[in-house]
């Protein structure tokens, strides 16, 4: 083992142009910003390997932004492994698009019919230039943290904060089979478990799983032992502030507000844990809740601003109790081993009743027209959400073709070691189960999971269980999900193989 | 509505004698005392109907306590309702036993019914510490009666990380497996295993995750001192478990934590439903070890230290969610609050013994009924051994008792005590409930916030209370949710719930 060398760089994404924000069933166009949006850069080299950690504050790492920065950074400094770059979408949904036109529901496809008129009235920047100077940022803050690697030490630990909460709600009855039930929307195709659903319901039965809250850390320290910055590891999207038109971080700007209060300002580099299943606000006891933000915040805020702070509090609390001792067992020497392995899991196969519903879905949203009504706003949440609904059939039916030839579909992996510990990684909204699987089996101290990392072309989506799958819902049907149950397994056991061959590595 | 009376008090209720230790498969007896065992009461009047919250640091609350305490309570202060008692065990596997020595296979007409006892190991009478234990009870009630001030209250919820998931899933049933011990009635395992490995190739999840909400009460005097809160928390008491000494678990560790800011306020601990949770993690207990290492110094991760350590840790996070919440609730403290406390007897659906079930059990009950006793010269040795063998006994017994009963009744009632105080609620039962049934009531309930208090103790003579588990946690097995187990079926544990709302509605609908 060698010296670690330890590099950190971050940088403001932040755009103030009416850029599309992504993250709803249609597009946003941001008002303005909120607060700002960063990515993160933390270099942890042992002289024969290294990591390459970047997170960036978006719904997920889309449309070939992986493939940019990557060519970028090997453009600028050709000594980077740029293939070790990790990086990971914290989910929020208040970032600044990177997607394509495509991507961001202007077509559902190149027929003229699936293109989203745009009002001259109404400005929209353009997410391609957008994603174009956002690659350049990333990549020139990947190559200073690189350039910036020094002697330095780690430390960590985990602890525990409530942040997340299960958003599966299950019922004893199959709710698609309720009177007024909607059947033709792609995103609430029910069973007996509803994303979200209302647990004041006399049919409410259980949460599917829970919820995890552990928080995983890790401090870095520069050569005199000061504190410079942390990762910090929690299984929970940040996704309060969801139905902004404002670019924001969600709570990891209160988080990194909150933390640097009383340590300066260090790097915080911000991973969402597995956490498909899961998200930041109660789904019952809301009564209570408001009460609570009530008498603490004082009236003014509203309960998702309220719910940030909060869960701001808790991280901020648990990062001070787990530094408290962490900090008594700083590592200047560590092993890193970092795996990246592209593999291939068996795919969600689309069924002759998933297609036909789709060639239905499609027929029927084909039908109905765009929208022009002289608000251009309101024009475009109708019609971007019509094409919404037809890629989604599209996509089936594209999957459907595509599975003809391959019953797989690939997904990078990260699989890493730092002395004691592990990072996993996996390009899904990955259900929480599959992490205490890997969790429970890996033969490290603490294993960090890290979901919705980025890979070429696009990040993945949600990878539900099997119970999941059986109760469907939104995250759990054809609709959101492009590997299989069996798929996530597999996911699970090459991660813990590889996890154990580096553990046995000296 | 008129001013609220609150009165408290509290007993030290624990026993220097070699008093039996009642929560695991075989008896224990004390050797000591680690800490002390505190049973602690709340009253709050509002001059029309009241509320009497009783603590207990023990497993259970059985064998007539109910009863005698009430009784007690009744002749020492004839105005007192005592059907307004609400009493709750906090689940310590390491209280003194008020069970009687019958219960406990100390005495019995039948040698089958009682272990063979050794004259170098005495063992003191549960008997003898229940009417002392109802005495002091009854006293301690009497005082909080006496005391009654006018005061305020205060409420709201938090959030501390203290039980986790117990129940352990697996993709194969695990009963199948070459190595499954099928004599085992505490093992009765599919798919589901309780405490089982989760470092396992076929680990599949929790079943059920965790709550790690607390609800908390606090109470002020007339000049807006804090006088004392209610504590509650869906996690047992039991990380001490396996201790043979006396000591109220992660309580003793909260009641200091607490007190050390706020000085010897009365604290009240319940547990809500949690028959499904425990205060210990399954998975993640190398990282366990180094944070107690690091942080507490601590050499060693034998059980008990690490158990030791897992009450200060729980301690820490209970005391931290007490100062949030009470920073904000205190705006909030309210000198009225309407008082309407319903007692009631619900009848619950039985678990129905099937015919495997009795099959099952007479099979074991003839292999129990060949194990001799030992006699070795080792008195306690041959205690936990003997104790095993008849509890084991027991249970066939039990399972063929209920066969014969639900033939003519086919429900089992329970106590039950559903009460408002003002805007929230508390809702009681007398199982180890499982979490989902506490979050459908939550979730229906009308009023701000609904603490649901397990473990109640029952009036009447003992009969079997258990586990009470879910649909898909009886789907799995699993100690805790097997015929041994349980006494009440997921059926009727929803007809709990369905009364519970019912009662809740109509509380909240009067004015």
């Amino acid at each position: 083992m060698s010296q670690i060398r330890l590099g950190w760089a971050s940088r403001d994404v932040t755009t103030d142009k009416p850029i599309p924000i992504n993250g709803q069933a249609y597009i946003r166009i941001s008002e303005g910003i909120m607060d700002p949006i960063t990515s993160t850069a933390l270099v942890v080299d042992d002289g024969n390997d290294c990591v390459i950690f970047v997170s960036l504050d978006a719904g997920g790492i889309r449309y070939g932004l992986m493939d940019e920065i990557r060519e970028k950074v090997r453009s600028l400094h050709p000594e980077i492994p740029a293939e070790k770059i990790l990086m990971n979408a914290t989910h929020s949904h208040t970032g600044a698009s990177h997607n394509t036109l495509e991507g961001n529901l202007f077509r559902a496809s190149d027929a003229p019919e699936d293109r989203v008129p745009l009002s001259d009235s109404y400005e929209i920047a353009s997410s391609d230039e957008y994603r174009d100077w956002l690659s350049s940022t990333i990549a020139e803050m990947i190559a200073e943290a690189w350039d910036g690697r020094a002697p330095g030490g780690i430390a960590y630990g985990y602890g525990y904060a409530v942040v997340a909460h299960s958003r599966r709600v299950c019922y004893f009855d199959d709710v698609s089979l309720r009177g007024g039930v909607d059947k033709t929307n792609t995103f609430a195709v029910n069973g007996h478990s509803v994303m979200y659903g209302n647990t004041n319901d006399d049919n409410f039965s259980h949460y599917e799983a829970g919820a995890d809250h552990f928080i995983n850390l890790l401090f870095t320290f520069d050569g005199e032992n000061r504190l410079t910055g942390a990762i910090v590891n929690v299984p929970c999207p940040s996704q309060n502030s969801e139905h902004e038109w404002r670019i924001s971080a969600d709570y990891w700007h209160d988080v990194r507000e909150a933390i640097r209060k009383k340590y300066g300002n260090i790097f915080i580099l911000t991973q969402c844990a597995a956490a498909g299943d899961l998200s930041p606000r109660i789904l019952h006891y809301k009564q209570a809740q408001e009460r609570r933000f009530r008498l603490k915040y004082g009236e003014g805020d509203g309960t998702e601003r309220n719910a940030r702070k909060d869960i701001a509090e808790r991280i901020a609390v648990a990062f001070d109790e787990v530094y408290s001792w962490a900090k008594k067992d700083i590592r200047t020497e560590a092993k890193v081993s970092h795996r990246v392995t592209i593999m291939q899991i068996h795919r969600y196969m689309i069924t002759e009743e998933d297609r036909k519903a789709a060639l239905e879905g499609l027929a029927t949203a084909r039908a109905k027209p765009f929208v022009s009504t002289g608000d251009p706003k309101a024009d475009l949440i109708h019609n971007t959400k019509l094409v919404s609904n037809r890629r989604r059939f599209l996509n089936v039916l594209q999957r459907y073709e595509d599975q003809k030839k391959t019953d797989r579909i690939p997904t990078e992996i990260h699989v890493l070691r730092i002395g004691d510990i592990a990072f996993a990684s996996n390009i899904f909204e990955l259900y929480m189960d599959y992490q205490h699987r890997i969790q429970a089996r890996s033969p490290f101290e603490q294993t960090f999971v890290v979901q919705l990392a980025g890979q070429s072309g696009n990040n993945g989506t949600y990878l539900p269980t099997e119970r999941g799958y059986e109760g469907r819902g939104y995250s759990a049907i054809v609709y959101s999900m492009t590997a299989s149950p069996e798929g996530g397994q597999e996911l699970v056991e090459e991660t813990v193989r590889q996890l154990r061959e580096l553990h046995e590595e000296n | 509505m008129s001013t609220l009376k609150i009165g408290w008090a509290s007993r030290n209720v624990s026993t220097d004698k070699p008093i039996p230790i009642n929560g695991q498969a075989h008896l224990r007896v004390s050797e000591g005392i680690i800490d002390p065992l505190t049973s602690t009461a709340l009253i709050l009047d509002d001059g029309e109907d009241c509320a009497i919250f009783v603590s207990l640091d023990m497993v259970s609350i059985r064998c007539g306590l109910v009863d005698e305490v009430r009784a007690k309570t009744k002749a020492l202060r004839p105005e007192i309702p005592v059907e307004k008692i609400l009493m709750n065990a906090t689940h310590a596997h390491t209280g003194a036993s008020h069970y009687t020595d019958k219960a406990n296979l100390l005495v019995g007409n039948d040698p089958a019914d009682r272990v063979p006892l050794s004259d170098k190991y005495p063992i003191a009478s549960g008997d003898e510490h229940r009417a002392w234990l109802s005495t002091q009870m009854a006293e301690m009630i009497a005082e909080a009666w006496d005391r009654r001030a006018p005061g305020g209250i205060a409420y709201g919820y938090g959030y501390a990380v203290v039980g986790h998931s117990r129940r352990v899933c697996y993709f194969d049933d695990v009963s199948k497996r070459s190595d499954a011990d099928k004599t085992n009635t505490y093992a009765v395992n599919g798919h589901s295993v309780m405490y089982g490995n989760t470092n396992d190739d076929n680990f599949s999840h929790y079943e059920a995750g965790a709550d790690h909400f607390i609800n908390l009460l606090y109470t002020f005097d007339q000049a807006g001192n804090l006088t004392g809160a209610v504590v509650n928390v869906p996690c047992p008491s039991q990380n001490s478990e396996h201790e043979w000494k006396l000591t109220a678990d992660y309580w003793c560790d909260t009641r200091a934590a607490i007190r050390k800011t706020h000085g010897n306020i009365f604290i009240l601990p319940q547990c809500a439903a949690a028959g499904d949770l425990s205060p210990r993690i399954l998975h993640y207990k190398q990282a366990q070890d180094r944070r107690f290492r690091l942080k507490y110094g601590a050499e060693g991760n034998d059980r008990s230290t690490t158990e030791f350590n897992a009450r200060k840790d729980i301690a820490e996070r209970i005391a931290v969610a007490f100062d949030e919440v009470l920073s904000w609730a205190k705006k909030d403290i309210r000198t009225e609050a309407r008082i309407s406390h319903n007692v009631s007897t619900v009848e619950l659906s039985r678990y129905m013994i099937t015919e495997e079930d009795k099959a099952a059990a007479e099979e074991g009950l003839a292999i129990s009924l060949r194990q001799d006793y030992a006699t070795t010269d080792d008195p306690k040795a041959d205690l936990i051994y003997n104790t095993r063998l008849v509890s084991n006994r027991n249970r066939f017994q039990s399972v063929l008792r209920r066969y014969e009963e639900q033939k003519t009744q086919k429900k089992l009632p329970m106590e039950m005590h559903v009460i408002r105080v003002g805007d929230i609620a508390f809702a009681s039962n007398r199982y180890e409930l499982f979490m989902d049934y506490a979050h459908r009531i939550q979730a229906r309930s009308p009023f701000e916030q609904t603490f649901i208090v397990q473990l109640c103790g029952q009036p009447g003579p003992d009969t079997m209370g258990g586990y009470l588990p879910t649909q898909r946690a009886f789907e799995g097995r699993g100690y805790s949710a097997i015929v041994y187990s349980m006494s009440v079926s997921p059926e009727g544990g929803q007809e709990l719930v369905e009364e519970t709302v019912k009662q809740l509605k109509q509380l909240r609908a009067d004015n």
